[in-house]
């Protein structure tokens, strides 16, 4: 470990701004593009199954 | 291996050998990841030439080799999808397409964010940053294509062309710092046997790069499968999966591993 305190470690030799926005910035695009990811197969999931519950609502009501 | 490979190349088998690996991949980008950014931010000793600062490496690199990385895969798929028609070429195109646009944007942000205490200024119009600028507003084109036209096989094909088309861009961006003179720095492994970086830095480096590289394949798989699924919501195999969901007591996930593909569902 190069640092000897927490804070020498936060400071990052005074570059402590671009260093950290740089990883805040990489890993919040890697966050949201998986979530963007899930939320899409979910939804596309979620959507037809919705259509499948109605086209077998009206078969069923035709039956009947 | 052509049975194996037509068979791979059938949505259904697709899908579910997708979900398989999803799970996999993930944990292998979580552990690597967790390990690189350790050893990249408190393990590895700071540069003798810009101290701490150099650490943005450990996210810059790696996105912009990604950046490329993505594009020629998309290149390639696209000329798989224009010359032999196969249906998951085209959806590769569509959904690594944004993939893609975010590492350029992530790599061209760190690099701004790098390049002011290192250079005294967030942006210099060099052969690196224009042509990489360039690639993210070609990965901007392919999605804007692909969106525009409604049938999705004509946007397809639209989206292939322009990402072969585009393709020429890459070996401008890779030796733009060779043939120009730019305040950009040269490549830091130009190869493997002498890297002009020191061990301590460049392991967690091409750790890093290995856990974007397993990342991008774990979340363009699972855009994949959403894609399939929308673009094959009126064939046997998408019903009988989605039958199985919304079946009582059963779970959607137990049918569709056990399911056989029904259709090749191409065409």
């Amino acid at each position: 470990m190069w640092a000897h305190s927490f804070s020498q470690f936060l400071a990052m030799g005074g570059y402590a701004f671009f260093v950290w926005t740089s990883f805040a910035v990489a890993l919040g695009m890697l966050v949201l593009n998986s979530a963007w990811a899930w939320t899409r197969l979910r939804r596309v999931r979620r959507e037809l199954k919705r259509a499948a519950y109605k086209d077998k609502v009206s078969r069923d009501d035709a039956t009947t | 291996m052509w049975v194996t490979l037509h068979r791979l190349a059938s949505p259904p088998t697709f899908y579910r050998l997708a979900g398989k690996l999803v799970p996999w991949l993930a944990a292998i980008t979580l552990v690597l990841m967790l390990w690189g950014l350790f050893q990249g931010l408190a393990v590895a000793p700071p540069d003798y030439q810009q101290g701490d600062g150099y650490r943005i490496i450990f996210v810059h690199v790696p996105s912009a080799w990604m950046s490329l990385f993505v594009y020629v895969s998309m290149a390639a798929a696209g000329l798989i999808a224009l010359v032999w028609r196969i249906k998951l070429a085209e959806i590769f195109v569509a959904s690594a397409a944004p993939l893609g646009a975010s590492f350029t944007f992530m790599a061209l942000v760190t690099g701004s964010l790098w390049g002011k205490p290192m250079w005294g200024t967030y942006w210099v119009w060099s052969a690196r940053l224009t042509s990489e600028l360039i690639l993210l507003f070609l990965y901007l084109g392919v999605i804007g294509l692909y969106n525009a036209i409604e049938d999705r096989r004509s946007a397809s094909r639209a989206a292939s062309v322009l990402a072969l088309v585009g393709v020429v861009n890459v070996p401008i961006i890779h030796y733009s710092v060779v043939w120009w003179n730019s305040l950009h720095q040269g490549s830091s492994f130009k190869n493997f046997m002498n890297p002009s970086i020191a061990d301590a830095m460049l392991v967690p480096l091409l750790v890093m790069v290995a856990a974007f590289q397993i990342y991008f394949f774990a979340v363009v798989l699972v855009r994949m499968r959403g894609e399939i699924l929308a673009r094959e919501r009126h064939s046997r195999w998408v019903r009988e999966l989605v039958a199985g969901d919304s079946g009582p007591g059963g779970s959607g996930r137990r049918r569709e591993l056990r399911h056989e593909p029904v259709t090749q569902g191409q065409g």
